[in-house]
């Protein structure tokens, strides 16, 4: 039973995925060693897409928590619940990865309060063990499991950031939009608009990318584009696409609103 | 740096405890306003010398309240020109009116956003102060409206109509200034421009550092006093001189009305600098250039980083585009065919039928067009090729050197031309100013020694 549940978690086509450099036979790597890693970048840069193409080639279940601030230890690793027969131990997400052999994903676990987050200490050094206290249960991690969190640098506040004793216990990979050519090619097929339609949205991204720290926190993630670039092919103007699905999500600076949508009319 | 007021205490001791309490709230501010010298000299030495033109401190507190933020958006010289403004009216108008000038003053350097049309603005109300005496207060409490509306010029204009008009009925100049007469709103609404400077600096400052990745330097410059001229755009290194206001730009080209919002007047105007800024890296000579040979040689670059410009922004076809209203009816006097080979040369769709615009466009893309080395040496040539051509069309070029005919949004090209020996060296006055530096630090040190509450996006550090 419990296995049909992590069986759910199987990706059964693979993800599309362009890798940027040497990341995929990184990531082989240290899961060969069972290192646990970091994914860091900005929004929208690849890095849940990576981790899917990951357990899909690896032939793992993928468990993914997207973390939040309201998330306990709990929500991690279990809980008791009551029904008829009275109480009974669900697993968490953590839990049932580590139980049988899936890739947990953390999503922006930087959300997620530091004390929470302590809690996978057991289990990314060399115990691999999670102690379920509240069940008096120690599980020892399935052989197969590895832990992957992911998080975005420029998100990064006092409040909102790894403990030390956290991120020296991972290796990290570092996500960044992929260059010109490769990001063209990631829009193009991702929407299925044409090389040259795609070719100028990659160009505009650069440009708001030049304002990333001058008034925008976040540049134009090459998701945005594969937005901007389905809305073109249904049709949509690209200008308007680019002023729906680009400089209206990004920001509600009013100048700032102006200046991309005249830097994206420049571009067309 | 801290700079602690019980230093300067001697300085202000004698100015009275209201003096002494308000400068306790405003050193904070005037110490990151003031250079350390300025502080001394200007800021406490500015408030000692007006203490000296009254009998109240009432000067003084003023000064000291507002002075920093005057110092903040224009420097500190044009504090010094606020006081020596305030000595010369000492013996013009009352100590009240003075009062009033140094609390707005912050409202003027502010929307003026220069020293040297705040220095304009002072210059208008000492006129005021011989010409209409009743009005100077009046104004001085409208201030902030009217320069919502105006550029200094405009508010000149403004001002010296009702002054003259109303020379001899101090009641009239009170309901004039006071914006309470029908006709101070009529002449507002003649004078008031379509877009000022001020108001879109910073979405044009974002939209330079979108298209091009670097920062630029944007300065407001007025009209011409004597002719009301609007000087064109002036670059120098990353400085770009552009007009404080635009009206909205009008034309009928083949029978059809053609509008442009001020703003995307600006906008041409500063991408065309930028542009020249990016892309014009070689100088060309011009002292003892015949003036036509000038403008050629401006006309030639134009076209050239217009059309390296347009194969990275396709949008900037239709931006300048627009502003290009020439066509043959114009005439084939030296000004009209100059202008008609620059639109030839941004619009690839115009055909003009003069046989020299044909000749010198085709030379002019053939030489000239792509090129990005060697490019003094080419438009040099070129410009050449066009003056011959234009002696054996029988076309005179003298006299189109105003630049009249250039297209609106167009600088005068002045930082083109240095002196011989500098000519056709790749210039390195872009992008001199240091890279932003990022760093990351804790709560506490950033409270104590990195945090400047008044530094905006452009900060050398962050």
């Amino acid at each position: 039973m419990v296995m049909t549940e992590v069986e759910q978690y199987l990706l059964t086509e693979e993800p599309y995925y362009r890798p940027v450099g040497n990341e995929v036979e990184l990531f082989e790597a240290a899961y060969e060693a069972r290192m646990p890693l970091i994914l860091k970048g900005p929004t929208g840069s690849g890095k849940t897409r990576f981790v899917e193409y990951m357990a899909w080639r690896l032939g793992k279940a993928l468990i993914t928590v997207a973390c939040n601030e309201d998330m306990t230890a709990s929500d991690l690793v279990g809980r008791f619940l009551l029904d008829a027969a009275g109480t009974r131990w669900q697993d968490g997400p953590l839990t049932t990865a580590a139980r049988y052999g899936a890739i947990c994903y953390l999503d922006e676990v930087v959300e997620a309060r530091q004390d929470t987050t302590v809690v996978i200490h057991a289990l990314t050094d060399a115990r691999r063990m999670l102690p379920l206290d509240r069940k008096g249960e120690l599980v020892r991690a399935h052989p197969d499991f590895l832990l992957v969190l992911s998080y975005n640098p420029g998100y990064q506040s006092v409040l909102k950031d790894l403990k030390q004793s956290t991120k020296q216990r991972f290796g990290a990979l570092d996500f960044t939009y992929p260059d010109h050519d490769v990001e063209v090619e990631i829009v193009a097929h991702e929407s299925g608009v044409d090389a040259a339609t795609a070719d100028r949205l990659v160009a505009i991204a650069a440009r708001a990318r030049n304002l990333k720290g001058h008034g925008l926190d976040e540049g134009i993630s090459t998701r945005m584009l594969i937005h901007a670039a389905r809305l073109v092919v249904r049709g949509v103007d690209p200008t308007t696409a680019c002023q729906v699905a680009l400089v209206a999500p990004i920001t509600d600076d009013p100048d700032m609103r102006d200046a991309l949508k005249a830097a994206v009319a420049a571009s067309f | 740096m801290t700079v602690d007021l019980e230093a300067y205490r001697g300085l202000v001791s004698d100015l009275g405890d209201q003096a002494e309490h308000v400068l306790r709230a405003a050193w904070s501010e005037a110490v990151q306003s003031f250079g350390p010298a300025a502080l001394e000299v200007t800021y406490l030495g500015g408030a000692r010398t007006l203490a000296r033109l009254g009998r109240t401190s009432a000067l003084p507190v003023a000064f000291l309240q507002h002075a920093p933020a005057v110092a903040r958006e224009v420097g500190d010289a044009c504090v010094e020109a606020l006081v020596e403004a305030a000595v010369r009216f000492s013996s013009k108008t009352s100590q009240a009116v003075i009062e009033r000038l140094i609390e707005v003053a912050p409202i003027a350097a502010t929307r003026l956003a220069d020293c040297d049309l705040f220095r304009e603005f002072l210059s208008l109300i000492d006129e005021l102060l011989g010409l209409a005496p009743r009005g100077v207060r009046p104004l001085l409490d409208r201030l902030e409206v009217l320069l919502r509306e105006l550029t200094v010029r405009g508010l000149r204009r403004w001002a010296l109509w009702g002054a003259r008009a109303h020379a001899f009925d101090f009641d009239a100049q009170v309901r004039y200034f006071s914006l309470e007469a029908q006709e101070a709103l009529s002449m507002l609404q003649r004078e008031r421009v379509g877009t000022l400077l001020v108001d879109v600096q910073r979405r044009l400052l974002m939209y330079l550092r979108a298209l091009w990745g670097r920062d630029f330097l944007l300065r407001p410059q007025g009209r011409d006093l004597e002719t009301g001229e609007q000087a064109r755009p002036h670059l120098e290194g990353i400085t770009i001189a552009v007009a404080d206001a635009y009206d909205d730009w009008h034309a009928t080209v083949d029978g059809e009305d053609r509008v442009a919002r001020g703003l995307e007047l600006y906008r041409a105007a500063v991408a065309h600098a930028a542009a020249h800024a990016v892309l014009s890296r070689e100088r060309f000579v011009g002292v003892d250039r015949p003036a036509a040979e000038r403008a050629l040689v401006g006309l030639v670059e134009d076209a050239r980083i217009e059309h390296a410009a347009r194969s990275r922004f396709p949008g900037f076809a239709r931006l300048w585009g627009q502003f290009h209203v020439v066509s043959a009816r114009a005439g084939e006097d030296p000004a009209a065919l100059m202008a008609r080979l620059a639109r030839s040369l941004a619009e690839p769709s115009y055909a003009d039928p003069h046989p020299w615009v044909q000749a010198a466009r085709s030379v002019v893309e053939q030489r000239v067009l792509g090129r990005d080395e060697d490019v003094a040496a080419a438009v040099d040539a070129a410009v050449a090729e066009l003056v011959e051509l234009a002696r054996s069309y029988g076309v005179a070029l003298e006299g189109a050197e105003a630049l009249t005919w250039q297209p609106i949004y167009r600088d005068d090209n002045a930082f083109l031309f240095v002196e011989e020996a500098h000519a056709g060296v790749a210039d390195s006055a872009v992008d001199v100013r240091p890279q932003q530096q990022r760093r990351t630090v804790n709560v506490m040190e950033m409270v104590n020694a990195v945090d400047v509450p008044n530094a905006g996006d452009d900060a050398d550090e962050i």
